[in-house]
C-alpha cells in the first residue's frame, strides 16, 4: 500500500505530512534555539515549563537576597536553581502519585474549597467577579486554573488524611518527658581565661621562638599596586556646553513632543462598494442632494450608511487627526472648512459623503517656554552619549597601548591615577565595588604579563581600565611589626593554661570536700544520706575529711581564681548556666546517686569543674492531662509531618526525571 | 496514460486534471474502508477511553464521600459508625486510596479505645491492601510503633524489615527504641546512629534521637542473653 501511496497519491501525502507538521508546530511551538531546552524538567514524561521555573527561581531568588543581602555568585546560583527545580519536580511527581493512586476531589467540593479561599472574597463575601479578575490576571484559561486546583486540593486531602490519623502513644510520651524533662544536680567552678592574664609574664625568648616559628602566619597579605583611568558619568555633566543654536537644533528634532496635532471632527455616510460602481455613486449623489436640501445627516446616516460601526452613532468618527485615515478621504476632510458637506468620495471601502462639524487647531509650544527643559534633556542625553563614548574610546587606547597608561590618559585627556596595596580581599579599596576590579588585576594576563586590563565596569555610569605597577607577593614582616599580635596571642594561650592549672588544682582537692546539695531535693535511692540534718543532704562523704558546708570549697575555688556556682537542679536549658557546660553536664553518662566530676575546657578557652550530684528524669504523670494532651497532639502532628516529607521524597526517588543542564547553568539563555 | 509512471511526488504534475481525479478515485476506491474503518475504531477507542476516565472519577468521588462521612464520625466520636463506613469502603472500592486513609484512621480511633489488637490489625490490613507503596511504608511505621507500645518486640522488629528508603531515618529511630526496651544497647546504639547520619536525618526529631543516644547504658552493660524475649 506505500507504494501505491507514492505513485498515486504522491500529493496527498505530501499534504498530510505538511500538515501534521504544522499540527505539530501549532501544539508544540518551535523549539526557540536550537541548542537549548523547551522544558525545564521531565517528570513520568511530563513537562514543568520554563515559565514555571522562572517564576519559581524569581520568587526564591528575591527571598535569598531579602535574607542575606548578599551577592549571588555562580555556584550559589545553581544551587538555588537546583533547589527550585527539585521542588517543582517533588511536587509535580507528588501530584501525578495522588491522581493515579485515585484522590478525587468533586466539583461540588471543588467549588465550596474556591469559595472559602480569603482572596477570591470581598468584605467577606465570595466574589465571582474577583475569582475571574485574579484568574486573568495570571493569563491562564478558566479551565487551567480550576484543574490546578482541583490538583492542589486532592493533595491537600492526602496531607490532611495523614495528619489526622497520626498518634503518639503514652509510652512514646513518656519516653519523650523523661527525656526531655530530665533535670540535674549541678554545681560547678569556673575559670575564665581573661582573670589569669595578668598573672602572665612573657618571656621575650618564647616571643622570638613563637616569631620563628610561625612567621608564615604573619606574612604580609598579597597585593598589587595599580595605575587606572575612570570614566564616571557623573564628571562628564559639567563639561557639556549647551548654546542656543545647539539648543535650537535640538528643539527642531524634537520638537514632534512639543506639538499637538490639529484635529477634526467628522460624521460620514457610507456606501459599501469595493469597485468603481455607478450605481453607488449615483446613490450617494442622490443622498448628498437630499443632504443639501436640509435633510438631518444624523437622520440620513442612521438610515442609510451601509458602515455598520457607525450607523448608530449617526455616521460619527469622532475626533480624527492626520495619518488615521485612507488617503482620499483625509486629504478631503483637512480641504474641508466647518460645516462643509462633501461627497461623494471613492476610497476603497466604497463611497462616503462627508460633515465636518468642528476643528481643534493643533499648538505648538514655543522654543523660549521649553528652553530649561531642553537643557536638561539635552544633558542627559549628552551625557548618555558622550559616557558611552568615552568608555569605548578608553577600551580601544588601552588596548593599543598593551601594557601603560600614561599615553592614554595624555590622548584622552582623563587623569592617570594609581592605588596602593589592593588586595585580593579588597580591603580599604577605594572602588564602589571591587569584586569585578580584584578580579580584572588578579587575572593572569594583567597580573602576570602586565597588560592594560580590558574595561572593568564597577557601576553603570562607572568603568575604569587598569594595570599592575607592582606586585607584591606575601613577604616576612619584621618582629616589632608584629611583636603586639604575638604578644596578646602569646598572653591568651598562658592565660588558658593557667585558667586549666587552676581548675586541674581545684578538681584534684575536690574529692576531699563534700559538695552541699540542694535544699529539699528529693533523690530517688538517696536512703543512706536519710540521716543528714533536715534540709540538707549529703552525698558521697569521704571518710577522714570533716563534713563540709560548701563554703570552704568555695573558697578552695575562689582561691584558685575561679568563679562558684554553688549547686542546683537545671533543665537542659537554662539561660543562668553556659550552654556549653549545660551541654557536657547532660552528655555525661548517667550514673545513679553517684556525684561525677568533670573537668570541662570550654571553647572561649575557659575552664570549668563541674559536679553532678543528682539525676532527675522528666515524668509524664506530673502534667496534667490537658498538657498531655496537648504535647501528645503536637508530637503526632510533628511525625505526621516526618511521614509525609518521606512520603514525597520517597515518590520523587521512584520517579522518572530529567532535568537539562542548560536550566542548572545560570548562564545559559536556553 | 500519456506519460510513463516514474513514481515520486512530481509525476503528477504531467497528469491533466481529469486523470488526477481519476487518480484520487482509485485509491479512495482501495483504501477508503480502511481509513473509515480506522477514524471508527479511534473514535471507540477515544470515547471508551473517557467513559472510562468518568467511571473512575465518580467512583473515586464516590469513595471519598464516603471517607469525609468518617471523618466525621471520628470528630464526633462514634467509632461505631467509623467502623461501618471503613466496611462498606473495602466492600465496594477497596483499591481506593481513600479506603487506606480510613484504616489508617480507624486504627487510632480503635488505638484510643484502648484496642490495641485491632489497631494493629486495621494497620495490618492497610499495609497488605494498599496498592500505594509508600502509604504502607507509613502503615508500617505505625504499626511497629503499636507493637512496640504492645511489647511485641519481635514482631515490631520483622514489621519495619523492608528497604524503608525516604523513610530511613524514623524506621531506624524506631528500631533503635525497640533495641532499648529489649535492653540490646549495641544495636540500639547502631540504630540511632544510622537515624542520625542518614541522608533523610531532618526527617527525624534530631535532638530527641540525640538525647535516647546519649542515655544509653555504656556498652558493657549488654550481654548475650539479652536477646531473647
Amino acid at each position: 500500500m506505500l507504494t501505491k501511496i507514492r505513485e498515486g497519491g504522491g500529493r496527498w501525502v505530501a499534504g498530510i505530512v505538511l500538515v501534521l507538521i504544522a499540527v505539530a508546530f501549532i501544539f508544540w511551538g518551535v523549539d526557540p534555539t536550537i541548542m537549548g531546552t523547551t522544558f525545564a524538567a521531565k517528570v513520568n514524561g511530563e513537562d514543568i515549563s520554563l515559565g514555571d521555573f522562572e517564576r519559581a527561581l524569581q520568587v526564591q531568588r528575591s527571598q535569598y537576597q531579602e535574607l542575606y543581602r548578599l551577592e549571588i555568585t555562580d555556584d550559589l546560583q545553581r544551587e538555588l536553581r537546583l533547589s527550585v527545580i527539585e521542588n517543582l519536580v517533588r511536587n509535580r511527581a507528588l501530584l501525578q502519585r495522588v491522581q493515579s493512586s485515585g484522590y478525587r476531589v468533586s466539583d461540588e467540593r471543588l467549588i465550596q474549597a474556591i469559595q472559602l479561599r480569603p482572596e477570591f472574597q470581598v468584605n467577606g463575601e465570595f466574589s465571582l467577579d474577583l475569582l475571574r479578575a485574579r484568574i486573568l490576571s495570571q493569563g491562564l484559561p478558566e479551565s487551567f486554573f480550576l484543574d490546578r486546583q482541583r490538583e492542589q486540593l486532592a493533595l491537600l486531602e492526602l496531607e490532611n488524611s495523614i495528619v489526622t490519623s497520626a498518634f503518639y502513644t503514652s509510652s512514646e510520651l513518656a519516653r519523650y518527658v523523661e527525656l526531655y524533662s530530665e533535670e540535674r544536680e549541678l554545681a560547678y567552678a569556673l575559670f575564665e581565661a581573661d582573670s589569669f592574664r595578668d598573672q602572665v609574664v612573657l618571656d621575650e625568648a618564647d616571643t622570638l621562638a613563637y616569631y620563628e616559628a610561625n612567621k608564615v602566619r604573619f606574612y604580609t597579605e598579597e597585593s598589587v599596586d595599580l595605575e587606572y583611568i575612570e570614566v564616571l558619568r557623573a564628571d562628564l555633566a559639567e563639561g557639556i556646553e549647551v548654546t542656543d543654536e545647539i539648543l535650537e537644533n535640538y528643539y527642531e528634532d524634537e520638537k514632534y513632543r512639543f506639538q499637538t496635532e490639529d484635529e477634526r471632527r467628522v460624521r460620514h455616510i457610507l456606501i459599501n462598494s469595493a469597485e468603481e460602481d455607478s450605481e453607488a455613486e449615483a446613490d450617494a449623489t442622490e443622498i448628498l442632494a437630499r443632504l443639501e436640501a436640509g435633510e438631518d445627516f444624523q437622520a440620513l446616516a442612521s438610515e442609510l450608511s451601509e458602515d455598520a460601526g457607525t450607523r448608530a452613532q449617526g455616521g460619527d468618527l469622532g475626533w480624527l487627526s492626520r495619518g488615521i485615515l485612507v488617503g482620499p478621504f483625509e486629504d478631503a476632510l483637512f480641504a474641508m472648512e466647518v460645516g462643509d458637506l462633501q461627497g461623494p468620495i471613492k476610497t476603497a471601502f466604497g463611497y462616503h459623503i462627508i460633515l465636518l462639524e468642528e476643528i481643534r487647531a493643533g499648538d505648538v509650544q514655543t522654543f523660549e517656554s521649553v528652553r530649561e527643559e531642553l537643557i536638561g534633556d539635552y544633558q542627559s542625553s549628552r551625557v548618555e552619549t558622550m559616557f558611552y563614548e568615552q568608555a569605548t574610546e578608553l577600551a580601544g587606547q588601552a588596548f593599543d597601548a598593551f601594557d601603560e597608561l600614561a599615553s592614554v590618559a595624555a590622548e584622552i585627556g582623563l587623569p592617570l591615577q594609581s592605588f596602593e596595596g589592593l588586595t585580593r580581599t579588597g580591603l580599604g579599596s577605594p572602588f564602589a565595588a571591587s569584586a569585578p576590579v580584584i578580579q580584572a588585576a588578579f587575572s593572569p594576563e594583567v597580573l602576570g604579563q602586565g597588560e592594560n586590563s580590558g574595561l572593568v565596569e564597577i557601576a553603570d555610569d562607572h568603568v575604569v581600565v587598569l594595570r599592575v605597577v607592582t606586585h607584591h607577593l606575601p613577604a616576612e614582616q619584621l618582629l616589632d611589626a608584629v611583636r603586639t599580635d604575638i604578644e596578646e596571642e602569646l598572653t591568651q594561650v598562658a592565660a588558658e593554661t593557667l585558667a586549666g592549672a587552676a581548675a586541674e588544682g581545684v578538681s584534684s582537692q575536690m574529692e576531699r570536700y563534700l559538695v552541699e546539695r540542694v535544699t529539699g531535693s528529693q533523690v530517688a535511692g538517696s536512703e543512706e544520706t536519710e540521716d543528714t540534718v533536715e534540709g540538707t543532704v549529703i552525698a558521697n562523704a569521704e571518710e577522714e575529711v570533716p563534713v563540709d558546708s560548701g563554703s570552704s570549697l568555695a573558697a578552695l575555688v575562689i582561691d584558685h581564681g575561679g568563679a562558684w556556682t554553688a549547686p542546683q537542679w537545671v533543665e537542659r536549658i537554662d539561660p543562668n548556666v553556659p550552654t556549653a557546660i549545660l551541654a557536657a553536664v547532660f552528655r555525661a553518662q548517667q550514673v545513679q546517686d553517684e556525684t561525677v566530676r568533670e573537668q570541662i575546657a570550654l571553647a572561649s578557652g575557659d575552664q570549668a569543674v563541674v559536679v553532678i550530684s543528682g539525676i532527675r528524669p522528666g515524668d509524664a504523670d506530673s502534667m496534667t492531662l490537658g498538657e498531655q494532651r496537648q504535647r501528645i497532639n503536637q508530637l503526632a502532628e510533628q511525625l505526621a509531618m516526618y511521614e509525609l516529607t518521606s512520603y514525597a521524597g520517597q515518590v520523587r526517588s521512584q520517579a522518572t526525571v530529567r532535568i537539562p543542564e542548560a536550566v542548572l547553568d545560570p548562564l545559559s539563555i536556553y | 496514460m500519456p506519460l510513463e509512471k516514474a513514481g515520486g511526488l512530481f509525476v503528477d504534475e504531467f497528469l491533466s486534471e481529469k486523470e488526477q481525479i481519476e487518480e484520487i478515485r482509485g485509491w479512495w476506491r482501495e483504501n477508503g474502508w480502511y481509513l473509515i474503518g480506522g477514524a471508527i475504531l479511534g473514535i471507540a477507542a477515544l470515547l471508551g477511553w473517557n467513559r472510562y476516565g468518568v467511571y473512575q472519577d465518580t467512583q473515586g468521588e464516590a469513595a471519598s464521600a464516603l471517607y469525609v462521612e468518617l471523618r466525621q464520625a471520628a470528630t464526633d466520636d462514634a467509632p461505631g459508625d467509623a467502623r461501618t463506613l471503613l466496611a462498606q469502603l473495602r466492600e465496594n472500592h477497596p483499591s481506593s486510596p481513600y479506603t487506606d486513609q480510613a484504616g489508617l484512621l480507624v486504627a487510632v480511633l480503635r488505638m484510643r479505645a484502648g484496642q490495641m489488637n485491632g489497631a494493629t490489625d486495621e494497620l495490618r490490613y492497610v499495609v497488605d491492601g494498599t496498592r500505594d507503596p509508600e502509604l504502607a511504608l507509613i502503615a508500617r511505621l505505625r504499626l511497629a510503633r503499636i507493637l512496640l507500645h504492645q511489647e511485641f518486640y519481635d514482631e515490631a522488629l520483622a514489621v519495619l524489615d523492608v528497604d524503608p528508603g525516604s523513610f530511613s531515618a524514623r524506621y531506624n529511630e524506631v528500631r533503635g527504641d525497640i533495641y532499648v526496651e529489649i535492653g540490646n544497647s549495641v544495636s540500639a546504639r547502631m540504630a540511632y546512629n544510622a537515624a542520625l547520619t542518614a541522608q533523610e536525618s531532618d526527617l527525624v526529631d534530631w535532638s530527641l534521637v540525640q538525647m535516647k543516644l546519649e542515655a544509653l547504658p555504656i556498652a558493657e552493660v549488654v550481654t548475650t542473653e539479652e536477646t531473647t524475649q
